[in-house]
C-alpha cells in the first residue's frame, strides 16, 4: 500500500509519563522473597506418622503403575487427582498400605517413607551459603532482590514506552494516501485475516480489523519518514539478502513460503520499525 | 527447593534423569517469562522431590531444537528423563499443579 506522511510528529517532543520511566519497587515483596528463603531451604526428616504438610513417598500396585515410579503425595496441596490419595495417608505409617483413588485409578499405596520439612531461620550465614556473588548478608540480598525487580520492571516497561511512543508518533502525524486504493488494499488483507481466523476459529471483528490494518500503514510509514528525518540509515541490499536466506530456510523446512514481495515489504517494514525502536531506547536512556 | 539455573547442555541433559523433573526454559527480554517466574519459584519451594531447573534457551538453544520449542516460556516435564508433557507461556498456580499432577500420577 503506498502512502507518504505530510507532517511527521516531533519525537522529541514527547514526554513519556514518569510511572513508565521509574522503578516502582514494593518493599514487601522484597520482604516476601527473603522469607521464601526459609521454605526454600527447609530442613527435610523423617518422620513417624504422616500429617498436613508432609510428602508421602509410596510404592503403587503394579497393576496401575508397571513402570515402578514413586508416588509423591504432598498433603494439603490438593494436587487434582491425588486429593483422596492425599487424606488417605493422613495419620499412616511408613510401611502401612492404603486403599484409595488416584488420578481417577483404584489404587494401593505401600507408604515407602515420610518426609517433613522444617523451615529455617533466614540469617546472614544462609544468605552467605547461598553462593550468589557479593551477597553476603539479609541486606546485601534484599538489594540483590531489588536490582532484579528494577531490572524486570524496566524490561516490562520497555515494551510500554515504546506503544506509547508509537500511538503518539501515529496519531499526531498526517498522512497522505489514496482512500480507494486504501479500500481495495483493506479488502484483499482482511479477506486473507479473515480465512486465518476461520482456519483457527477465532470470531472475526472486521472494524477492528480495518482500524488494524490502517494502522500498520501508518506505523510503516510514519516509521520510514521517521528514519528518513534522523539520518538512520536502512540498508535494503541487507534486508533483501535476509530475506532470501528466509526463504531458502522455510523451503528447506518444508513450510509454505509467503510470496517474496510480501516477505521483502515486511522485512523492510521492521528493518524501519528497528530504526525507530532504538531511537525510543536511548530516549528512555537519556531519562 | 531451590530453582537451579541450568548453563550447560550437559548440565539439563543430566538434570532430566531424575525421577521427576521440571524445566522453564525463558529468554531473554522475555516478559510473560519474568510474570511466570515467581510463581514458578513458589511451587519449587514447596514440592521436594521434584528437579525445578530453568534454562536460558538464548545461551543454550539446544533444548529447545531437541523439544521443538517456538514460544517463550514453555515448561517441560519430565519422568526419568522422557518428555511427559509441556506448557506455554505465563500459567497460573493451578494449572502448574495440574501439570505436575499429570507427570506425577498420569501415564
Amino acid at each position: 500500500m503506498n502512502g507518504v506522511v505530510s507532517s511527521l510528529y516531533d519525537i522529541d517532543s514527547i514526554v513519556v509519563p514518569e510511572e513508565l520511566l521509574k522503578a516502582d519497587i514494593d518493599e514487601q515483596k522484597v520482604d516476601a522473597e527473603v522469607q521464601a528463603l526459609s521454605k526454600r531451604y527447609a530442613r527435610e526428616e523423617q518422620a513417624d506418622e504422616a500429617a498436613a504438610g508432609d510428602r508421602v513417598d509410596c510404592q503403587a500396585d503394579s497393576e496401575n503403575y508397571p513402570d515402578g515410579r514413586t508416588i509423591l503425595l504432598y498433603i494439603g496441596m490438593k494436587l487434582p487427582g491425588a486429593e483422596k490419595a492425599e487424606e488417605a495417608v493422613i495419620g499412616k505409617k511408613a510401611g502401612d498400605t492404603v486403599s484409595t483413588v488416584l488420578a481417577e485409578k483404584h489404587v494401593t499405596l505401600k507408604i515407602q517413607k515420610i518426609v517433613r520439612r522444617t523451615p529455617v531461620e533466614v540469617n546472614d550465614a544462609l544468605i552467605a551459603g547461598m553462593g550468589i556473588e557479593n551477597v553476603k548478608t539479609i541486606e546485601d540480598y534484599k538489594a540483590y532482590i531489588r536490582d532484579k525487580m528494577a531490572a524486570d520492571q524496566a524490561m516490562e516497561h520497555e515494551k510500554e514506552v515504546i506503544r506509547y511512543v508509537m500511538d503518539q508518533m501515529i496519531a499526531n502525524s498526517t498522512y497522505i494516501y489514496d482512500e480507494k486504493e486504501m479500500e481495495a488494499y483493506i479488502q484483499k488483507t482482511s479477506e486473507q485475516y479473515r480465512k486465518e481466523c476461520e482456519a483457527i476459529g477465532e470470531p472475526v471483528e472486521m472494524e477492528e480489523m480495518k482500524q488494524g490494518i490502517i494502522e500498520q500503514c501508518k506505523q510503516y510509514w510514519m516509521a520510514k519518514a521517521f528514519c528518513e528525518s534522523k539520518g538512520i540509515k536502512v540498508d535494503l541490499s541487507s534486508v533483501e539478502e535476509e530475506t532470501d536466506k528466509m526463504i531458502e530456510m522455510m523451503q528447506l523446512m518444508g513450510e509454505p513460503v509467503p510470496d517474496r514481495a510480501e516477505m521483502l515489504e515486511m522485512a523492510e517494514q521492521d528493518a524501519y520499525l528497528d530504526g525507530l525502536f532504538q531511537y525510543i531506547d536511548t530516549m528512555v536512556e537519556k531519562n | 527447593m531451590a530453582v537451579v539455573e541450568l548453563k550447560e547442555n550437559d548440565e539439563w541433559k543430566e538434570f532430566i534423569k531424575a525421577e521427576y523433573s521440571v524445566i522453564d526454559c525463558y529468554g531473554e527480554n522475555c516478559v510473560a517469562c519474568v510474570i511466570l517466574a515467581p510463581t514458578y519459584d513458589a511451587v519449587a519451594d514447596e514440592m521436594s522431590g521434584i528437579a525445578f531447573g530453568r534454562v536460558n534457551i538464548s545461551f543454550l538453544p539446544g533444548i529447545a531444537d531437541e523439544y521443538g520449542i517456538d514460544a517463550m516460556p514453555t515448561l517441560l516435564y519430565f519422568r526419568k528423563g522422557k518428555l511427559v508433557n509441556q506448557s506455554i507461556g505465563s500459567i497460573e498456580r493451578e494449572e502448574l499443579l495440574a501439570n505436575i499432577s499429570k507427570m506425577l500420577y498420569e501415564d
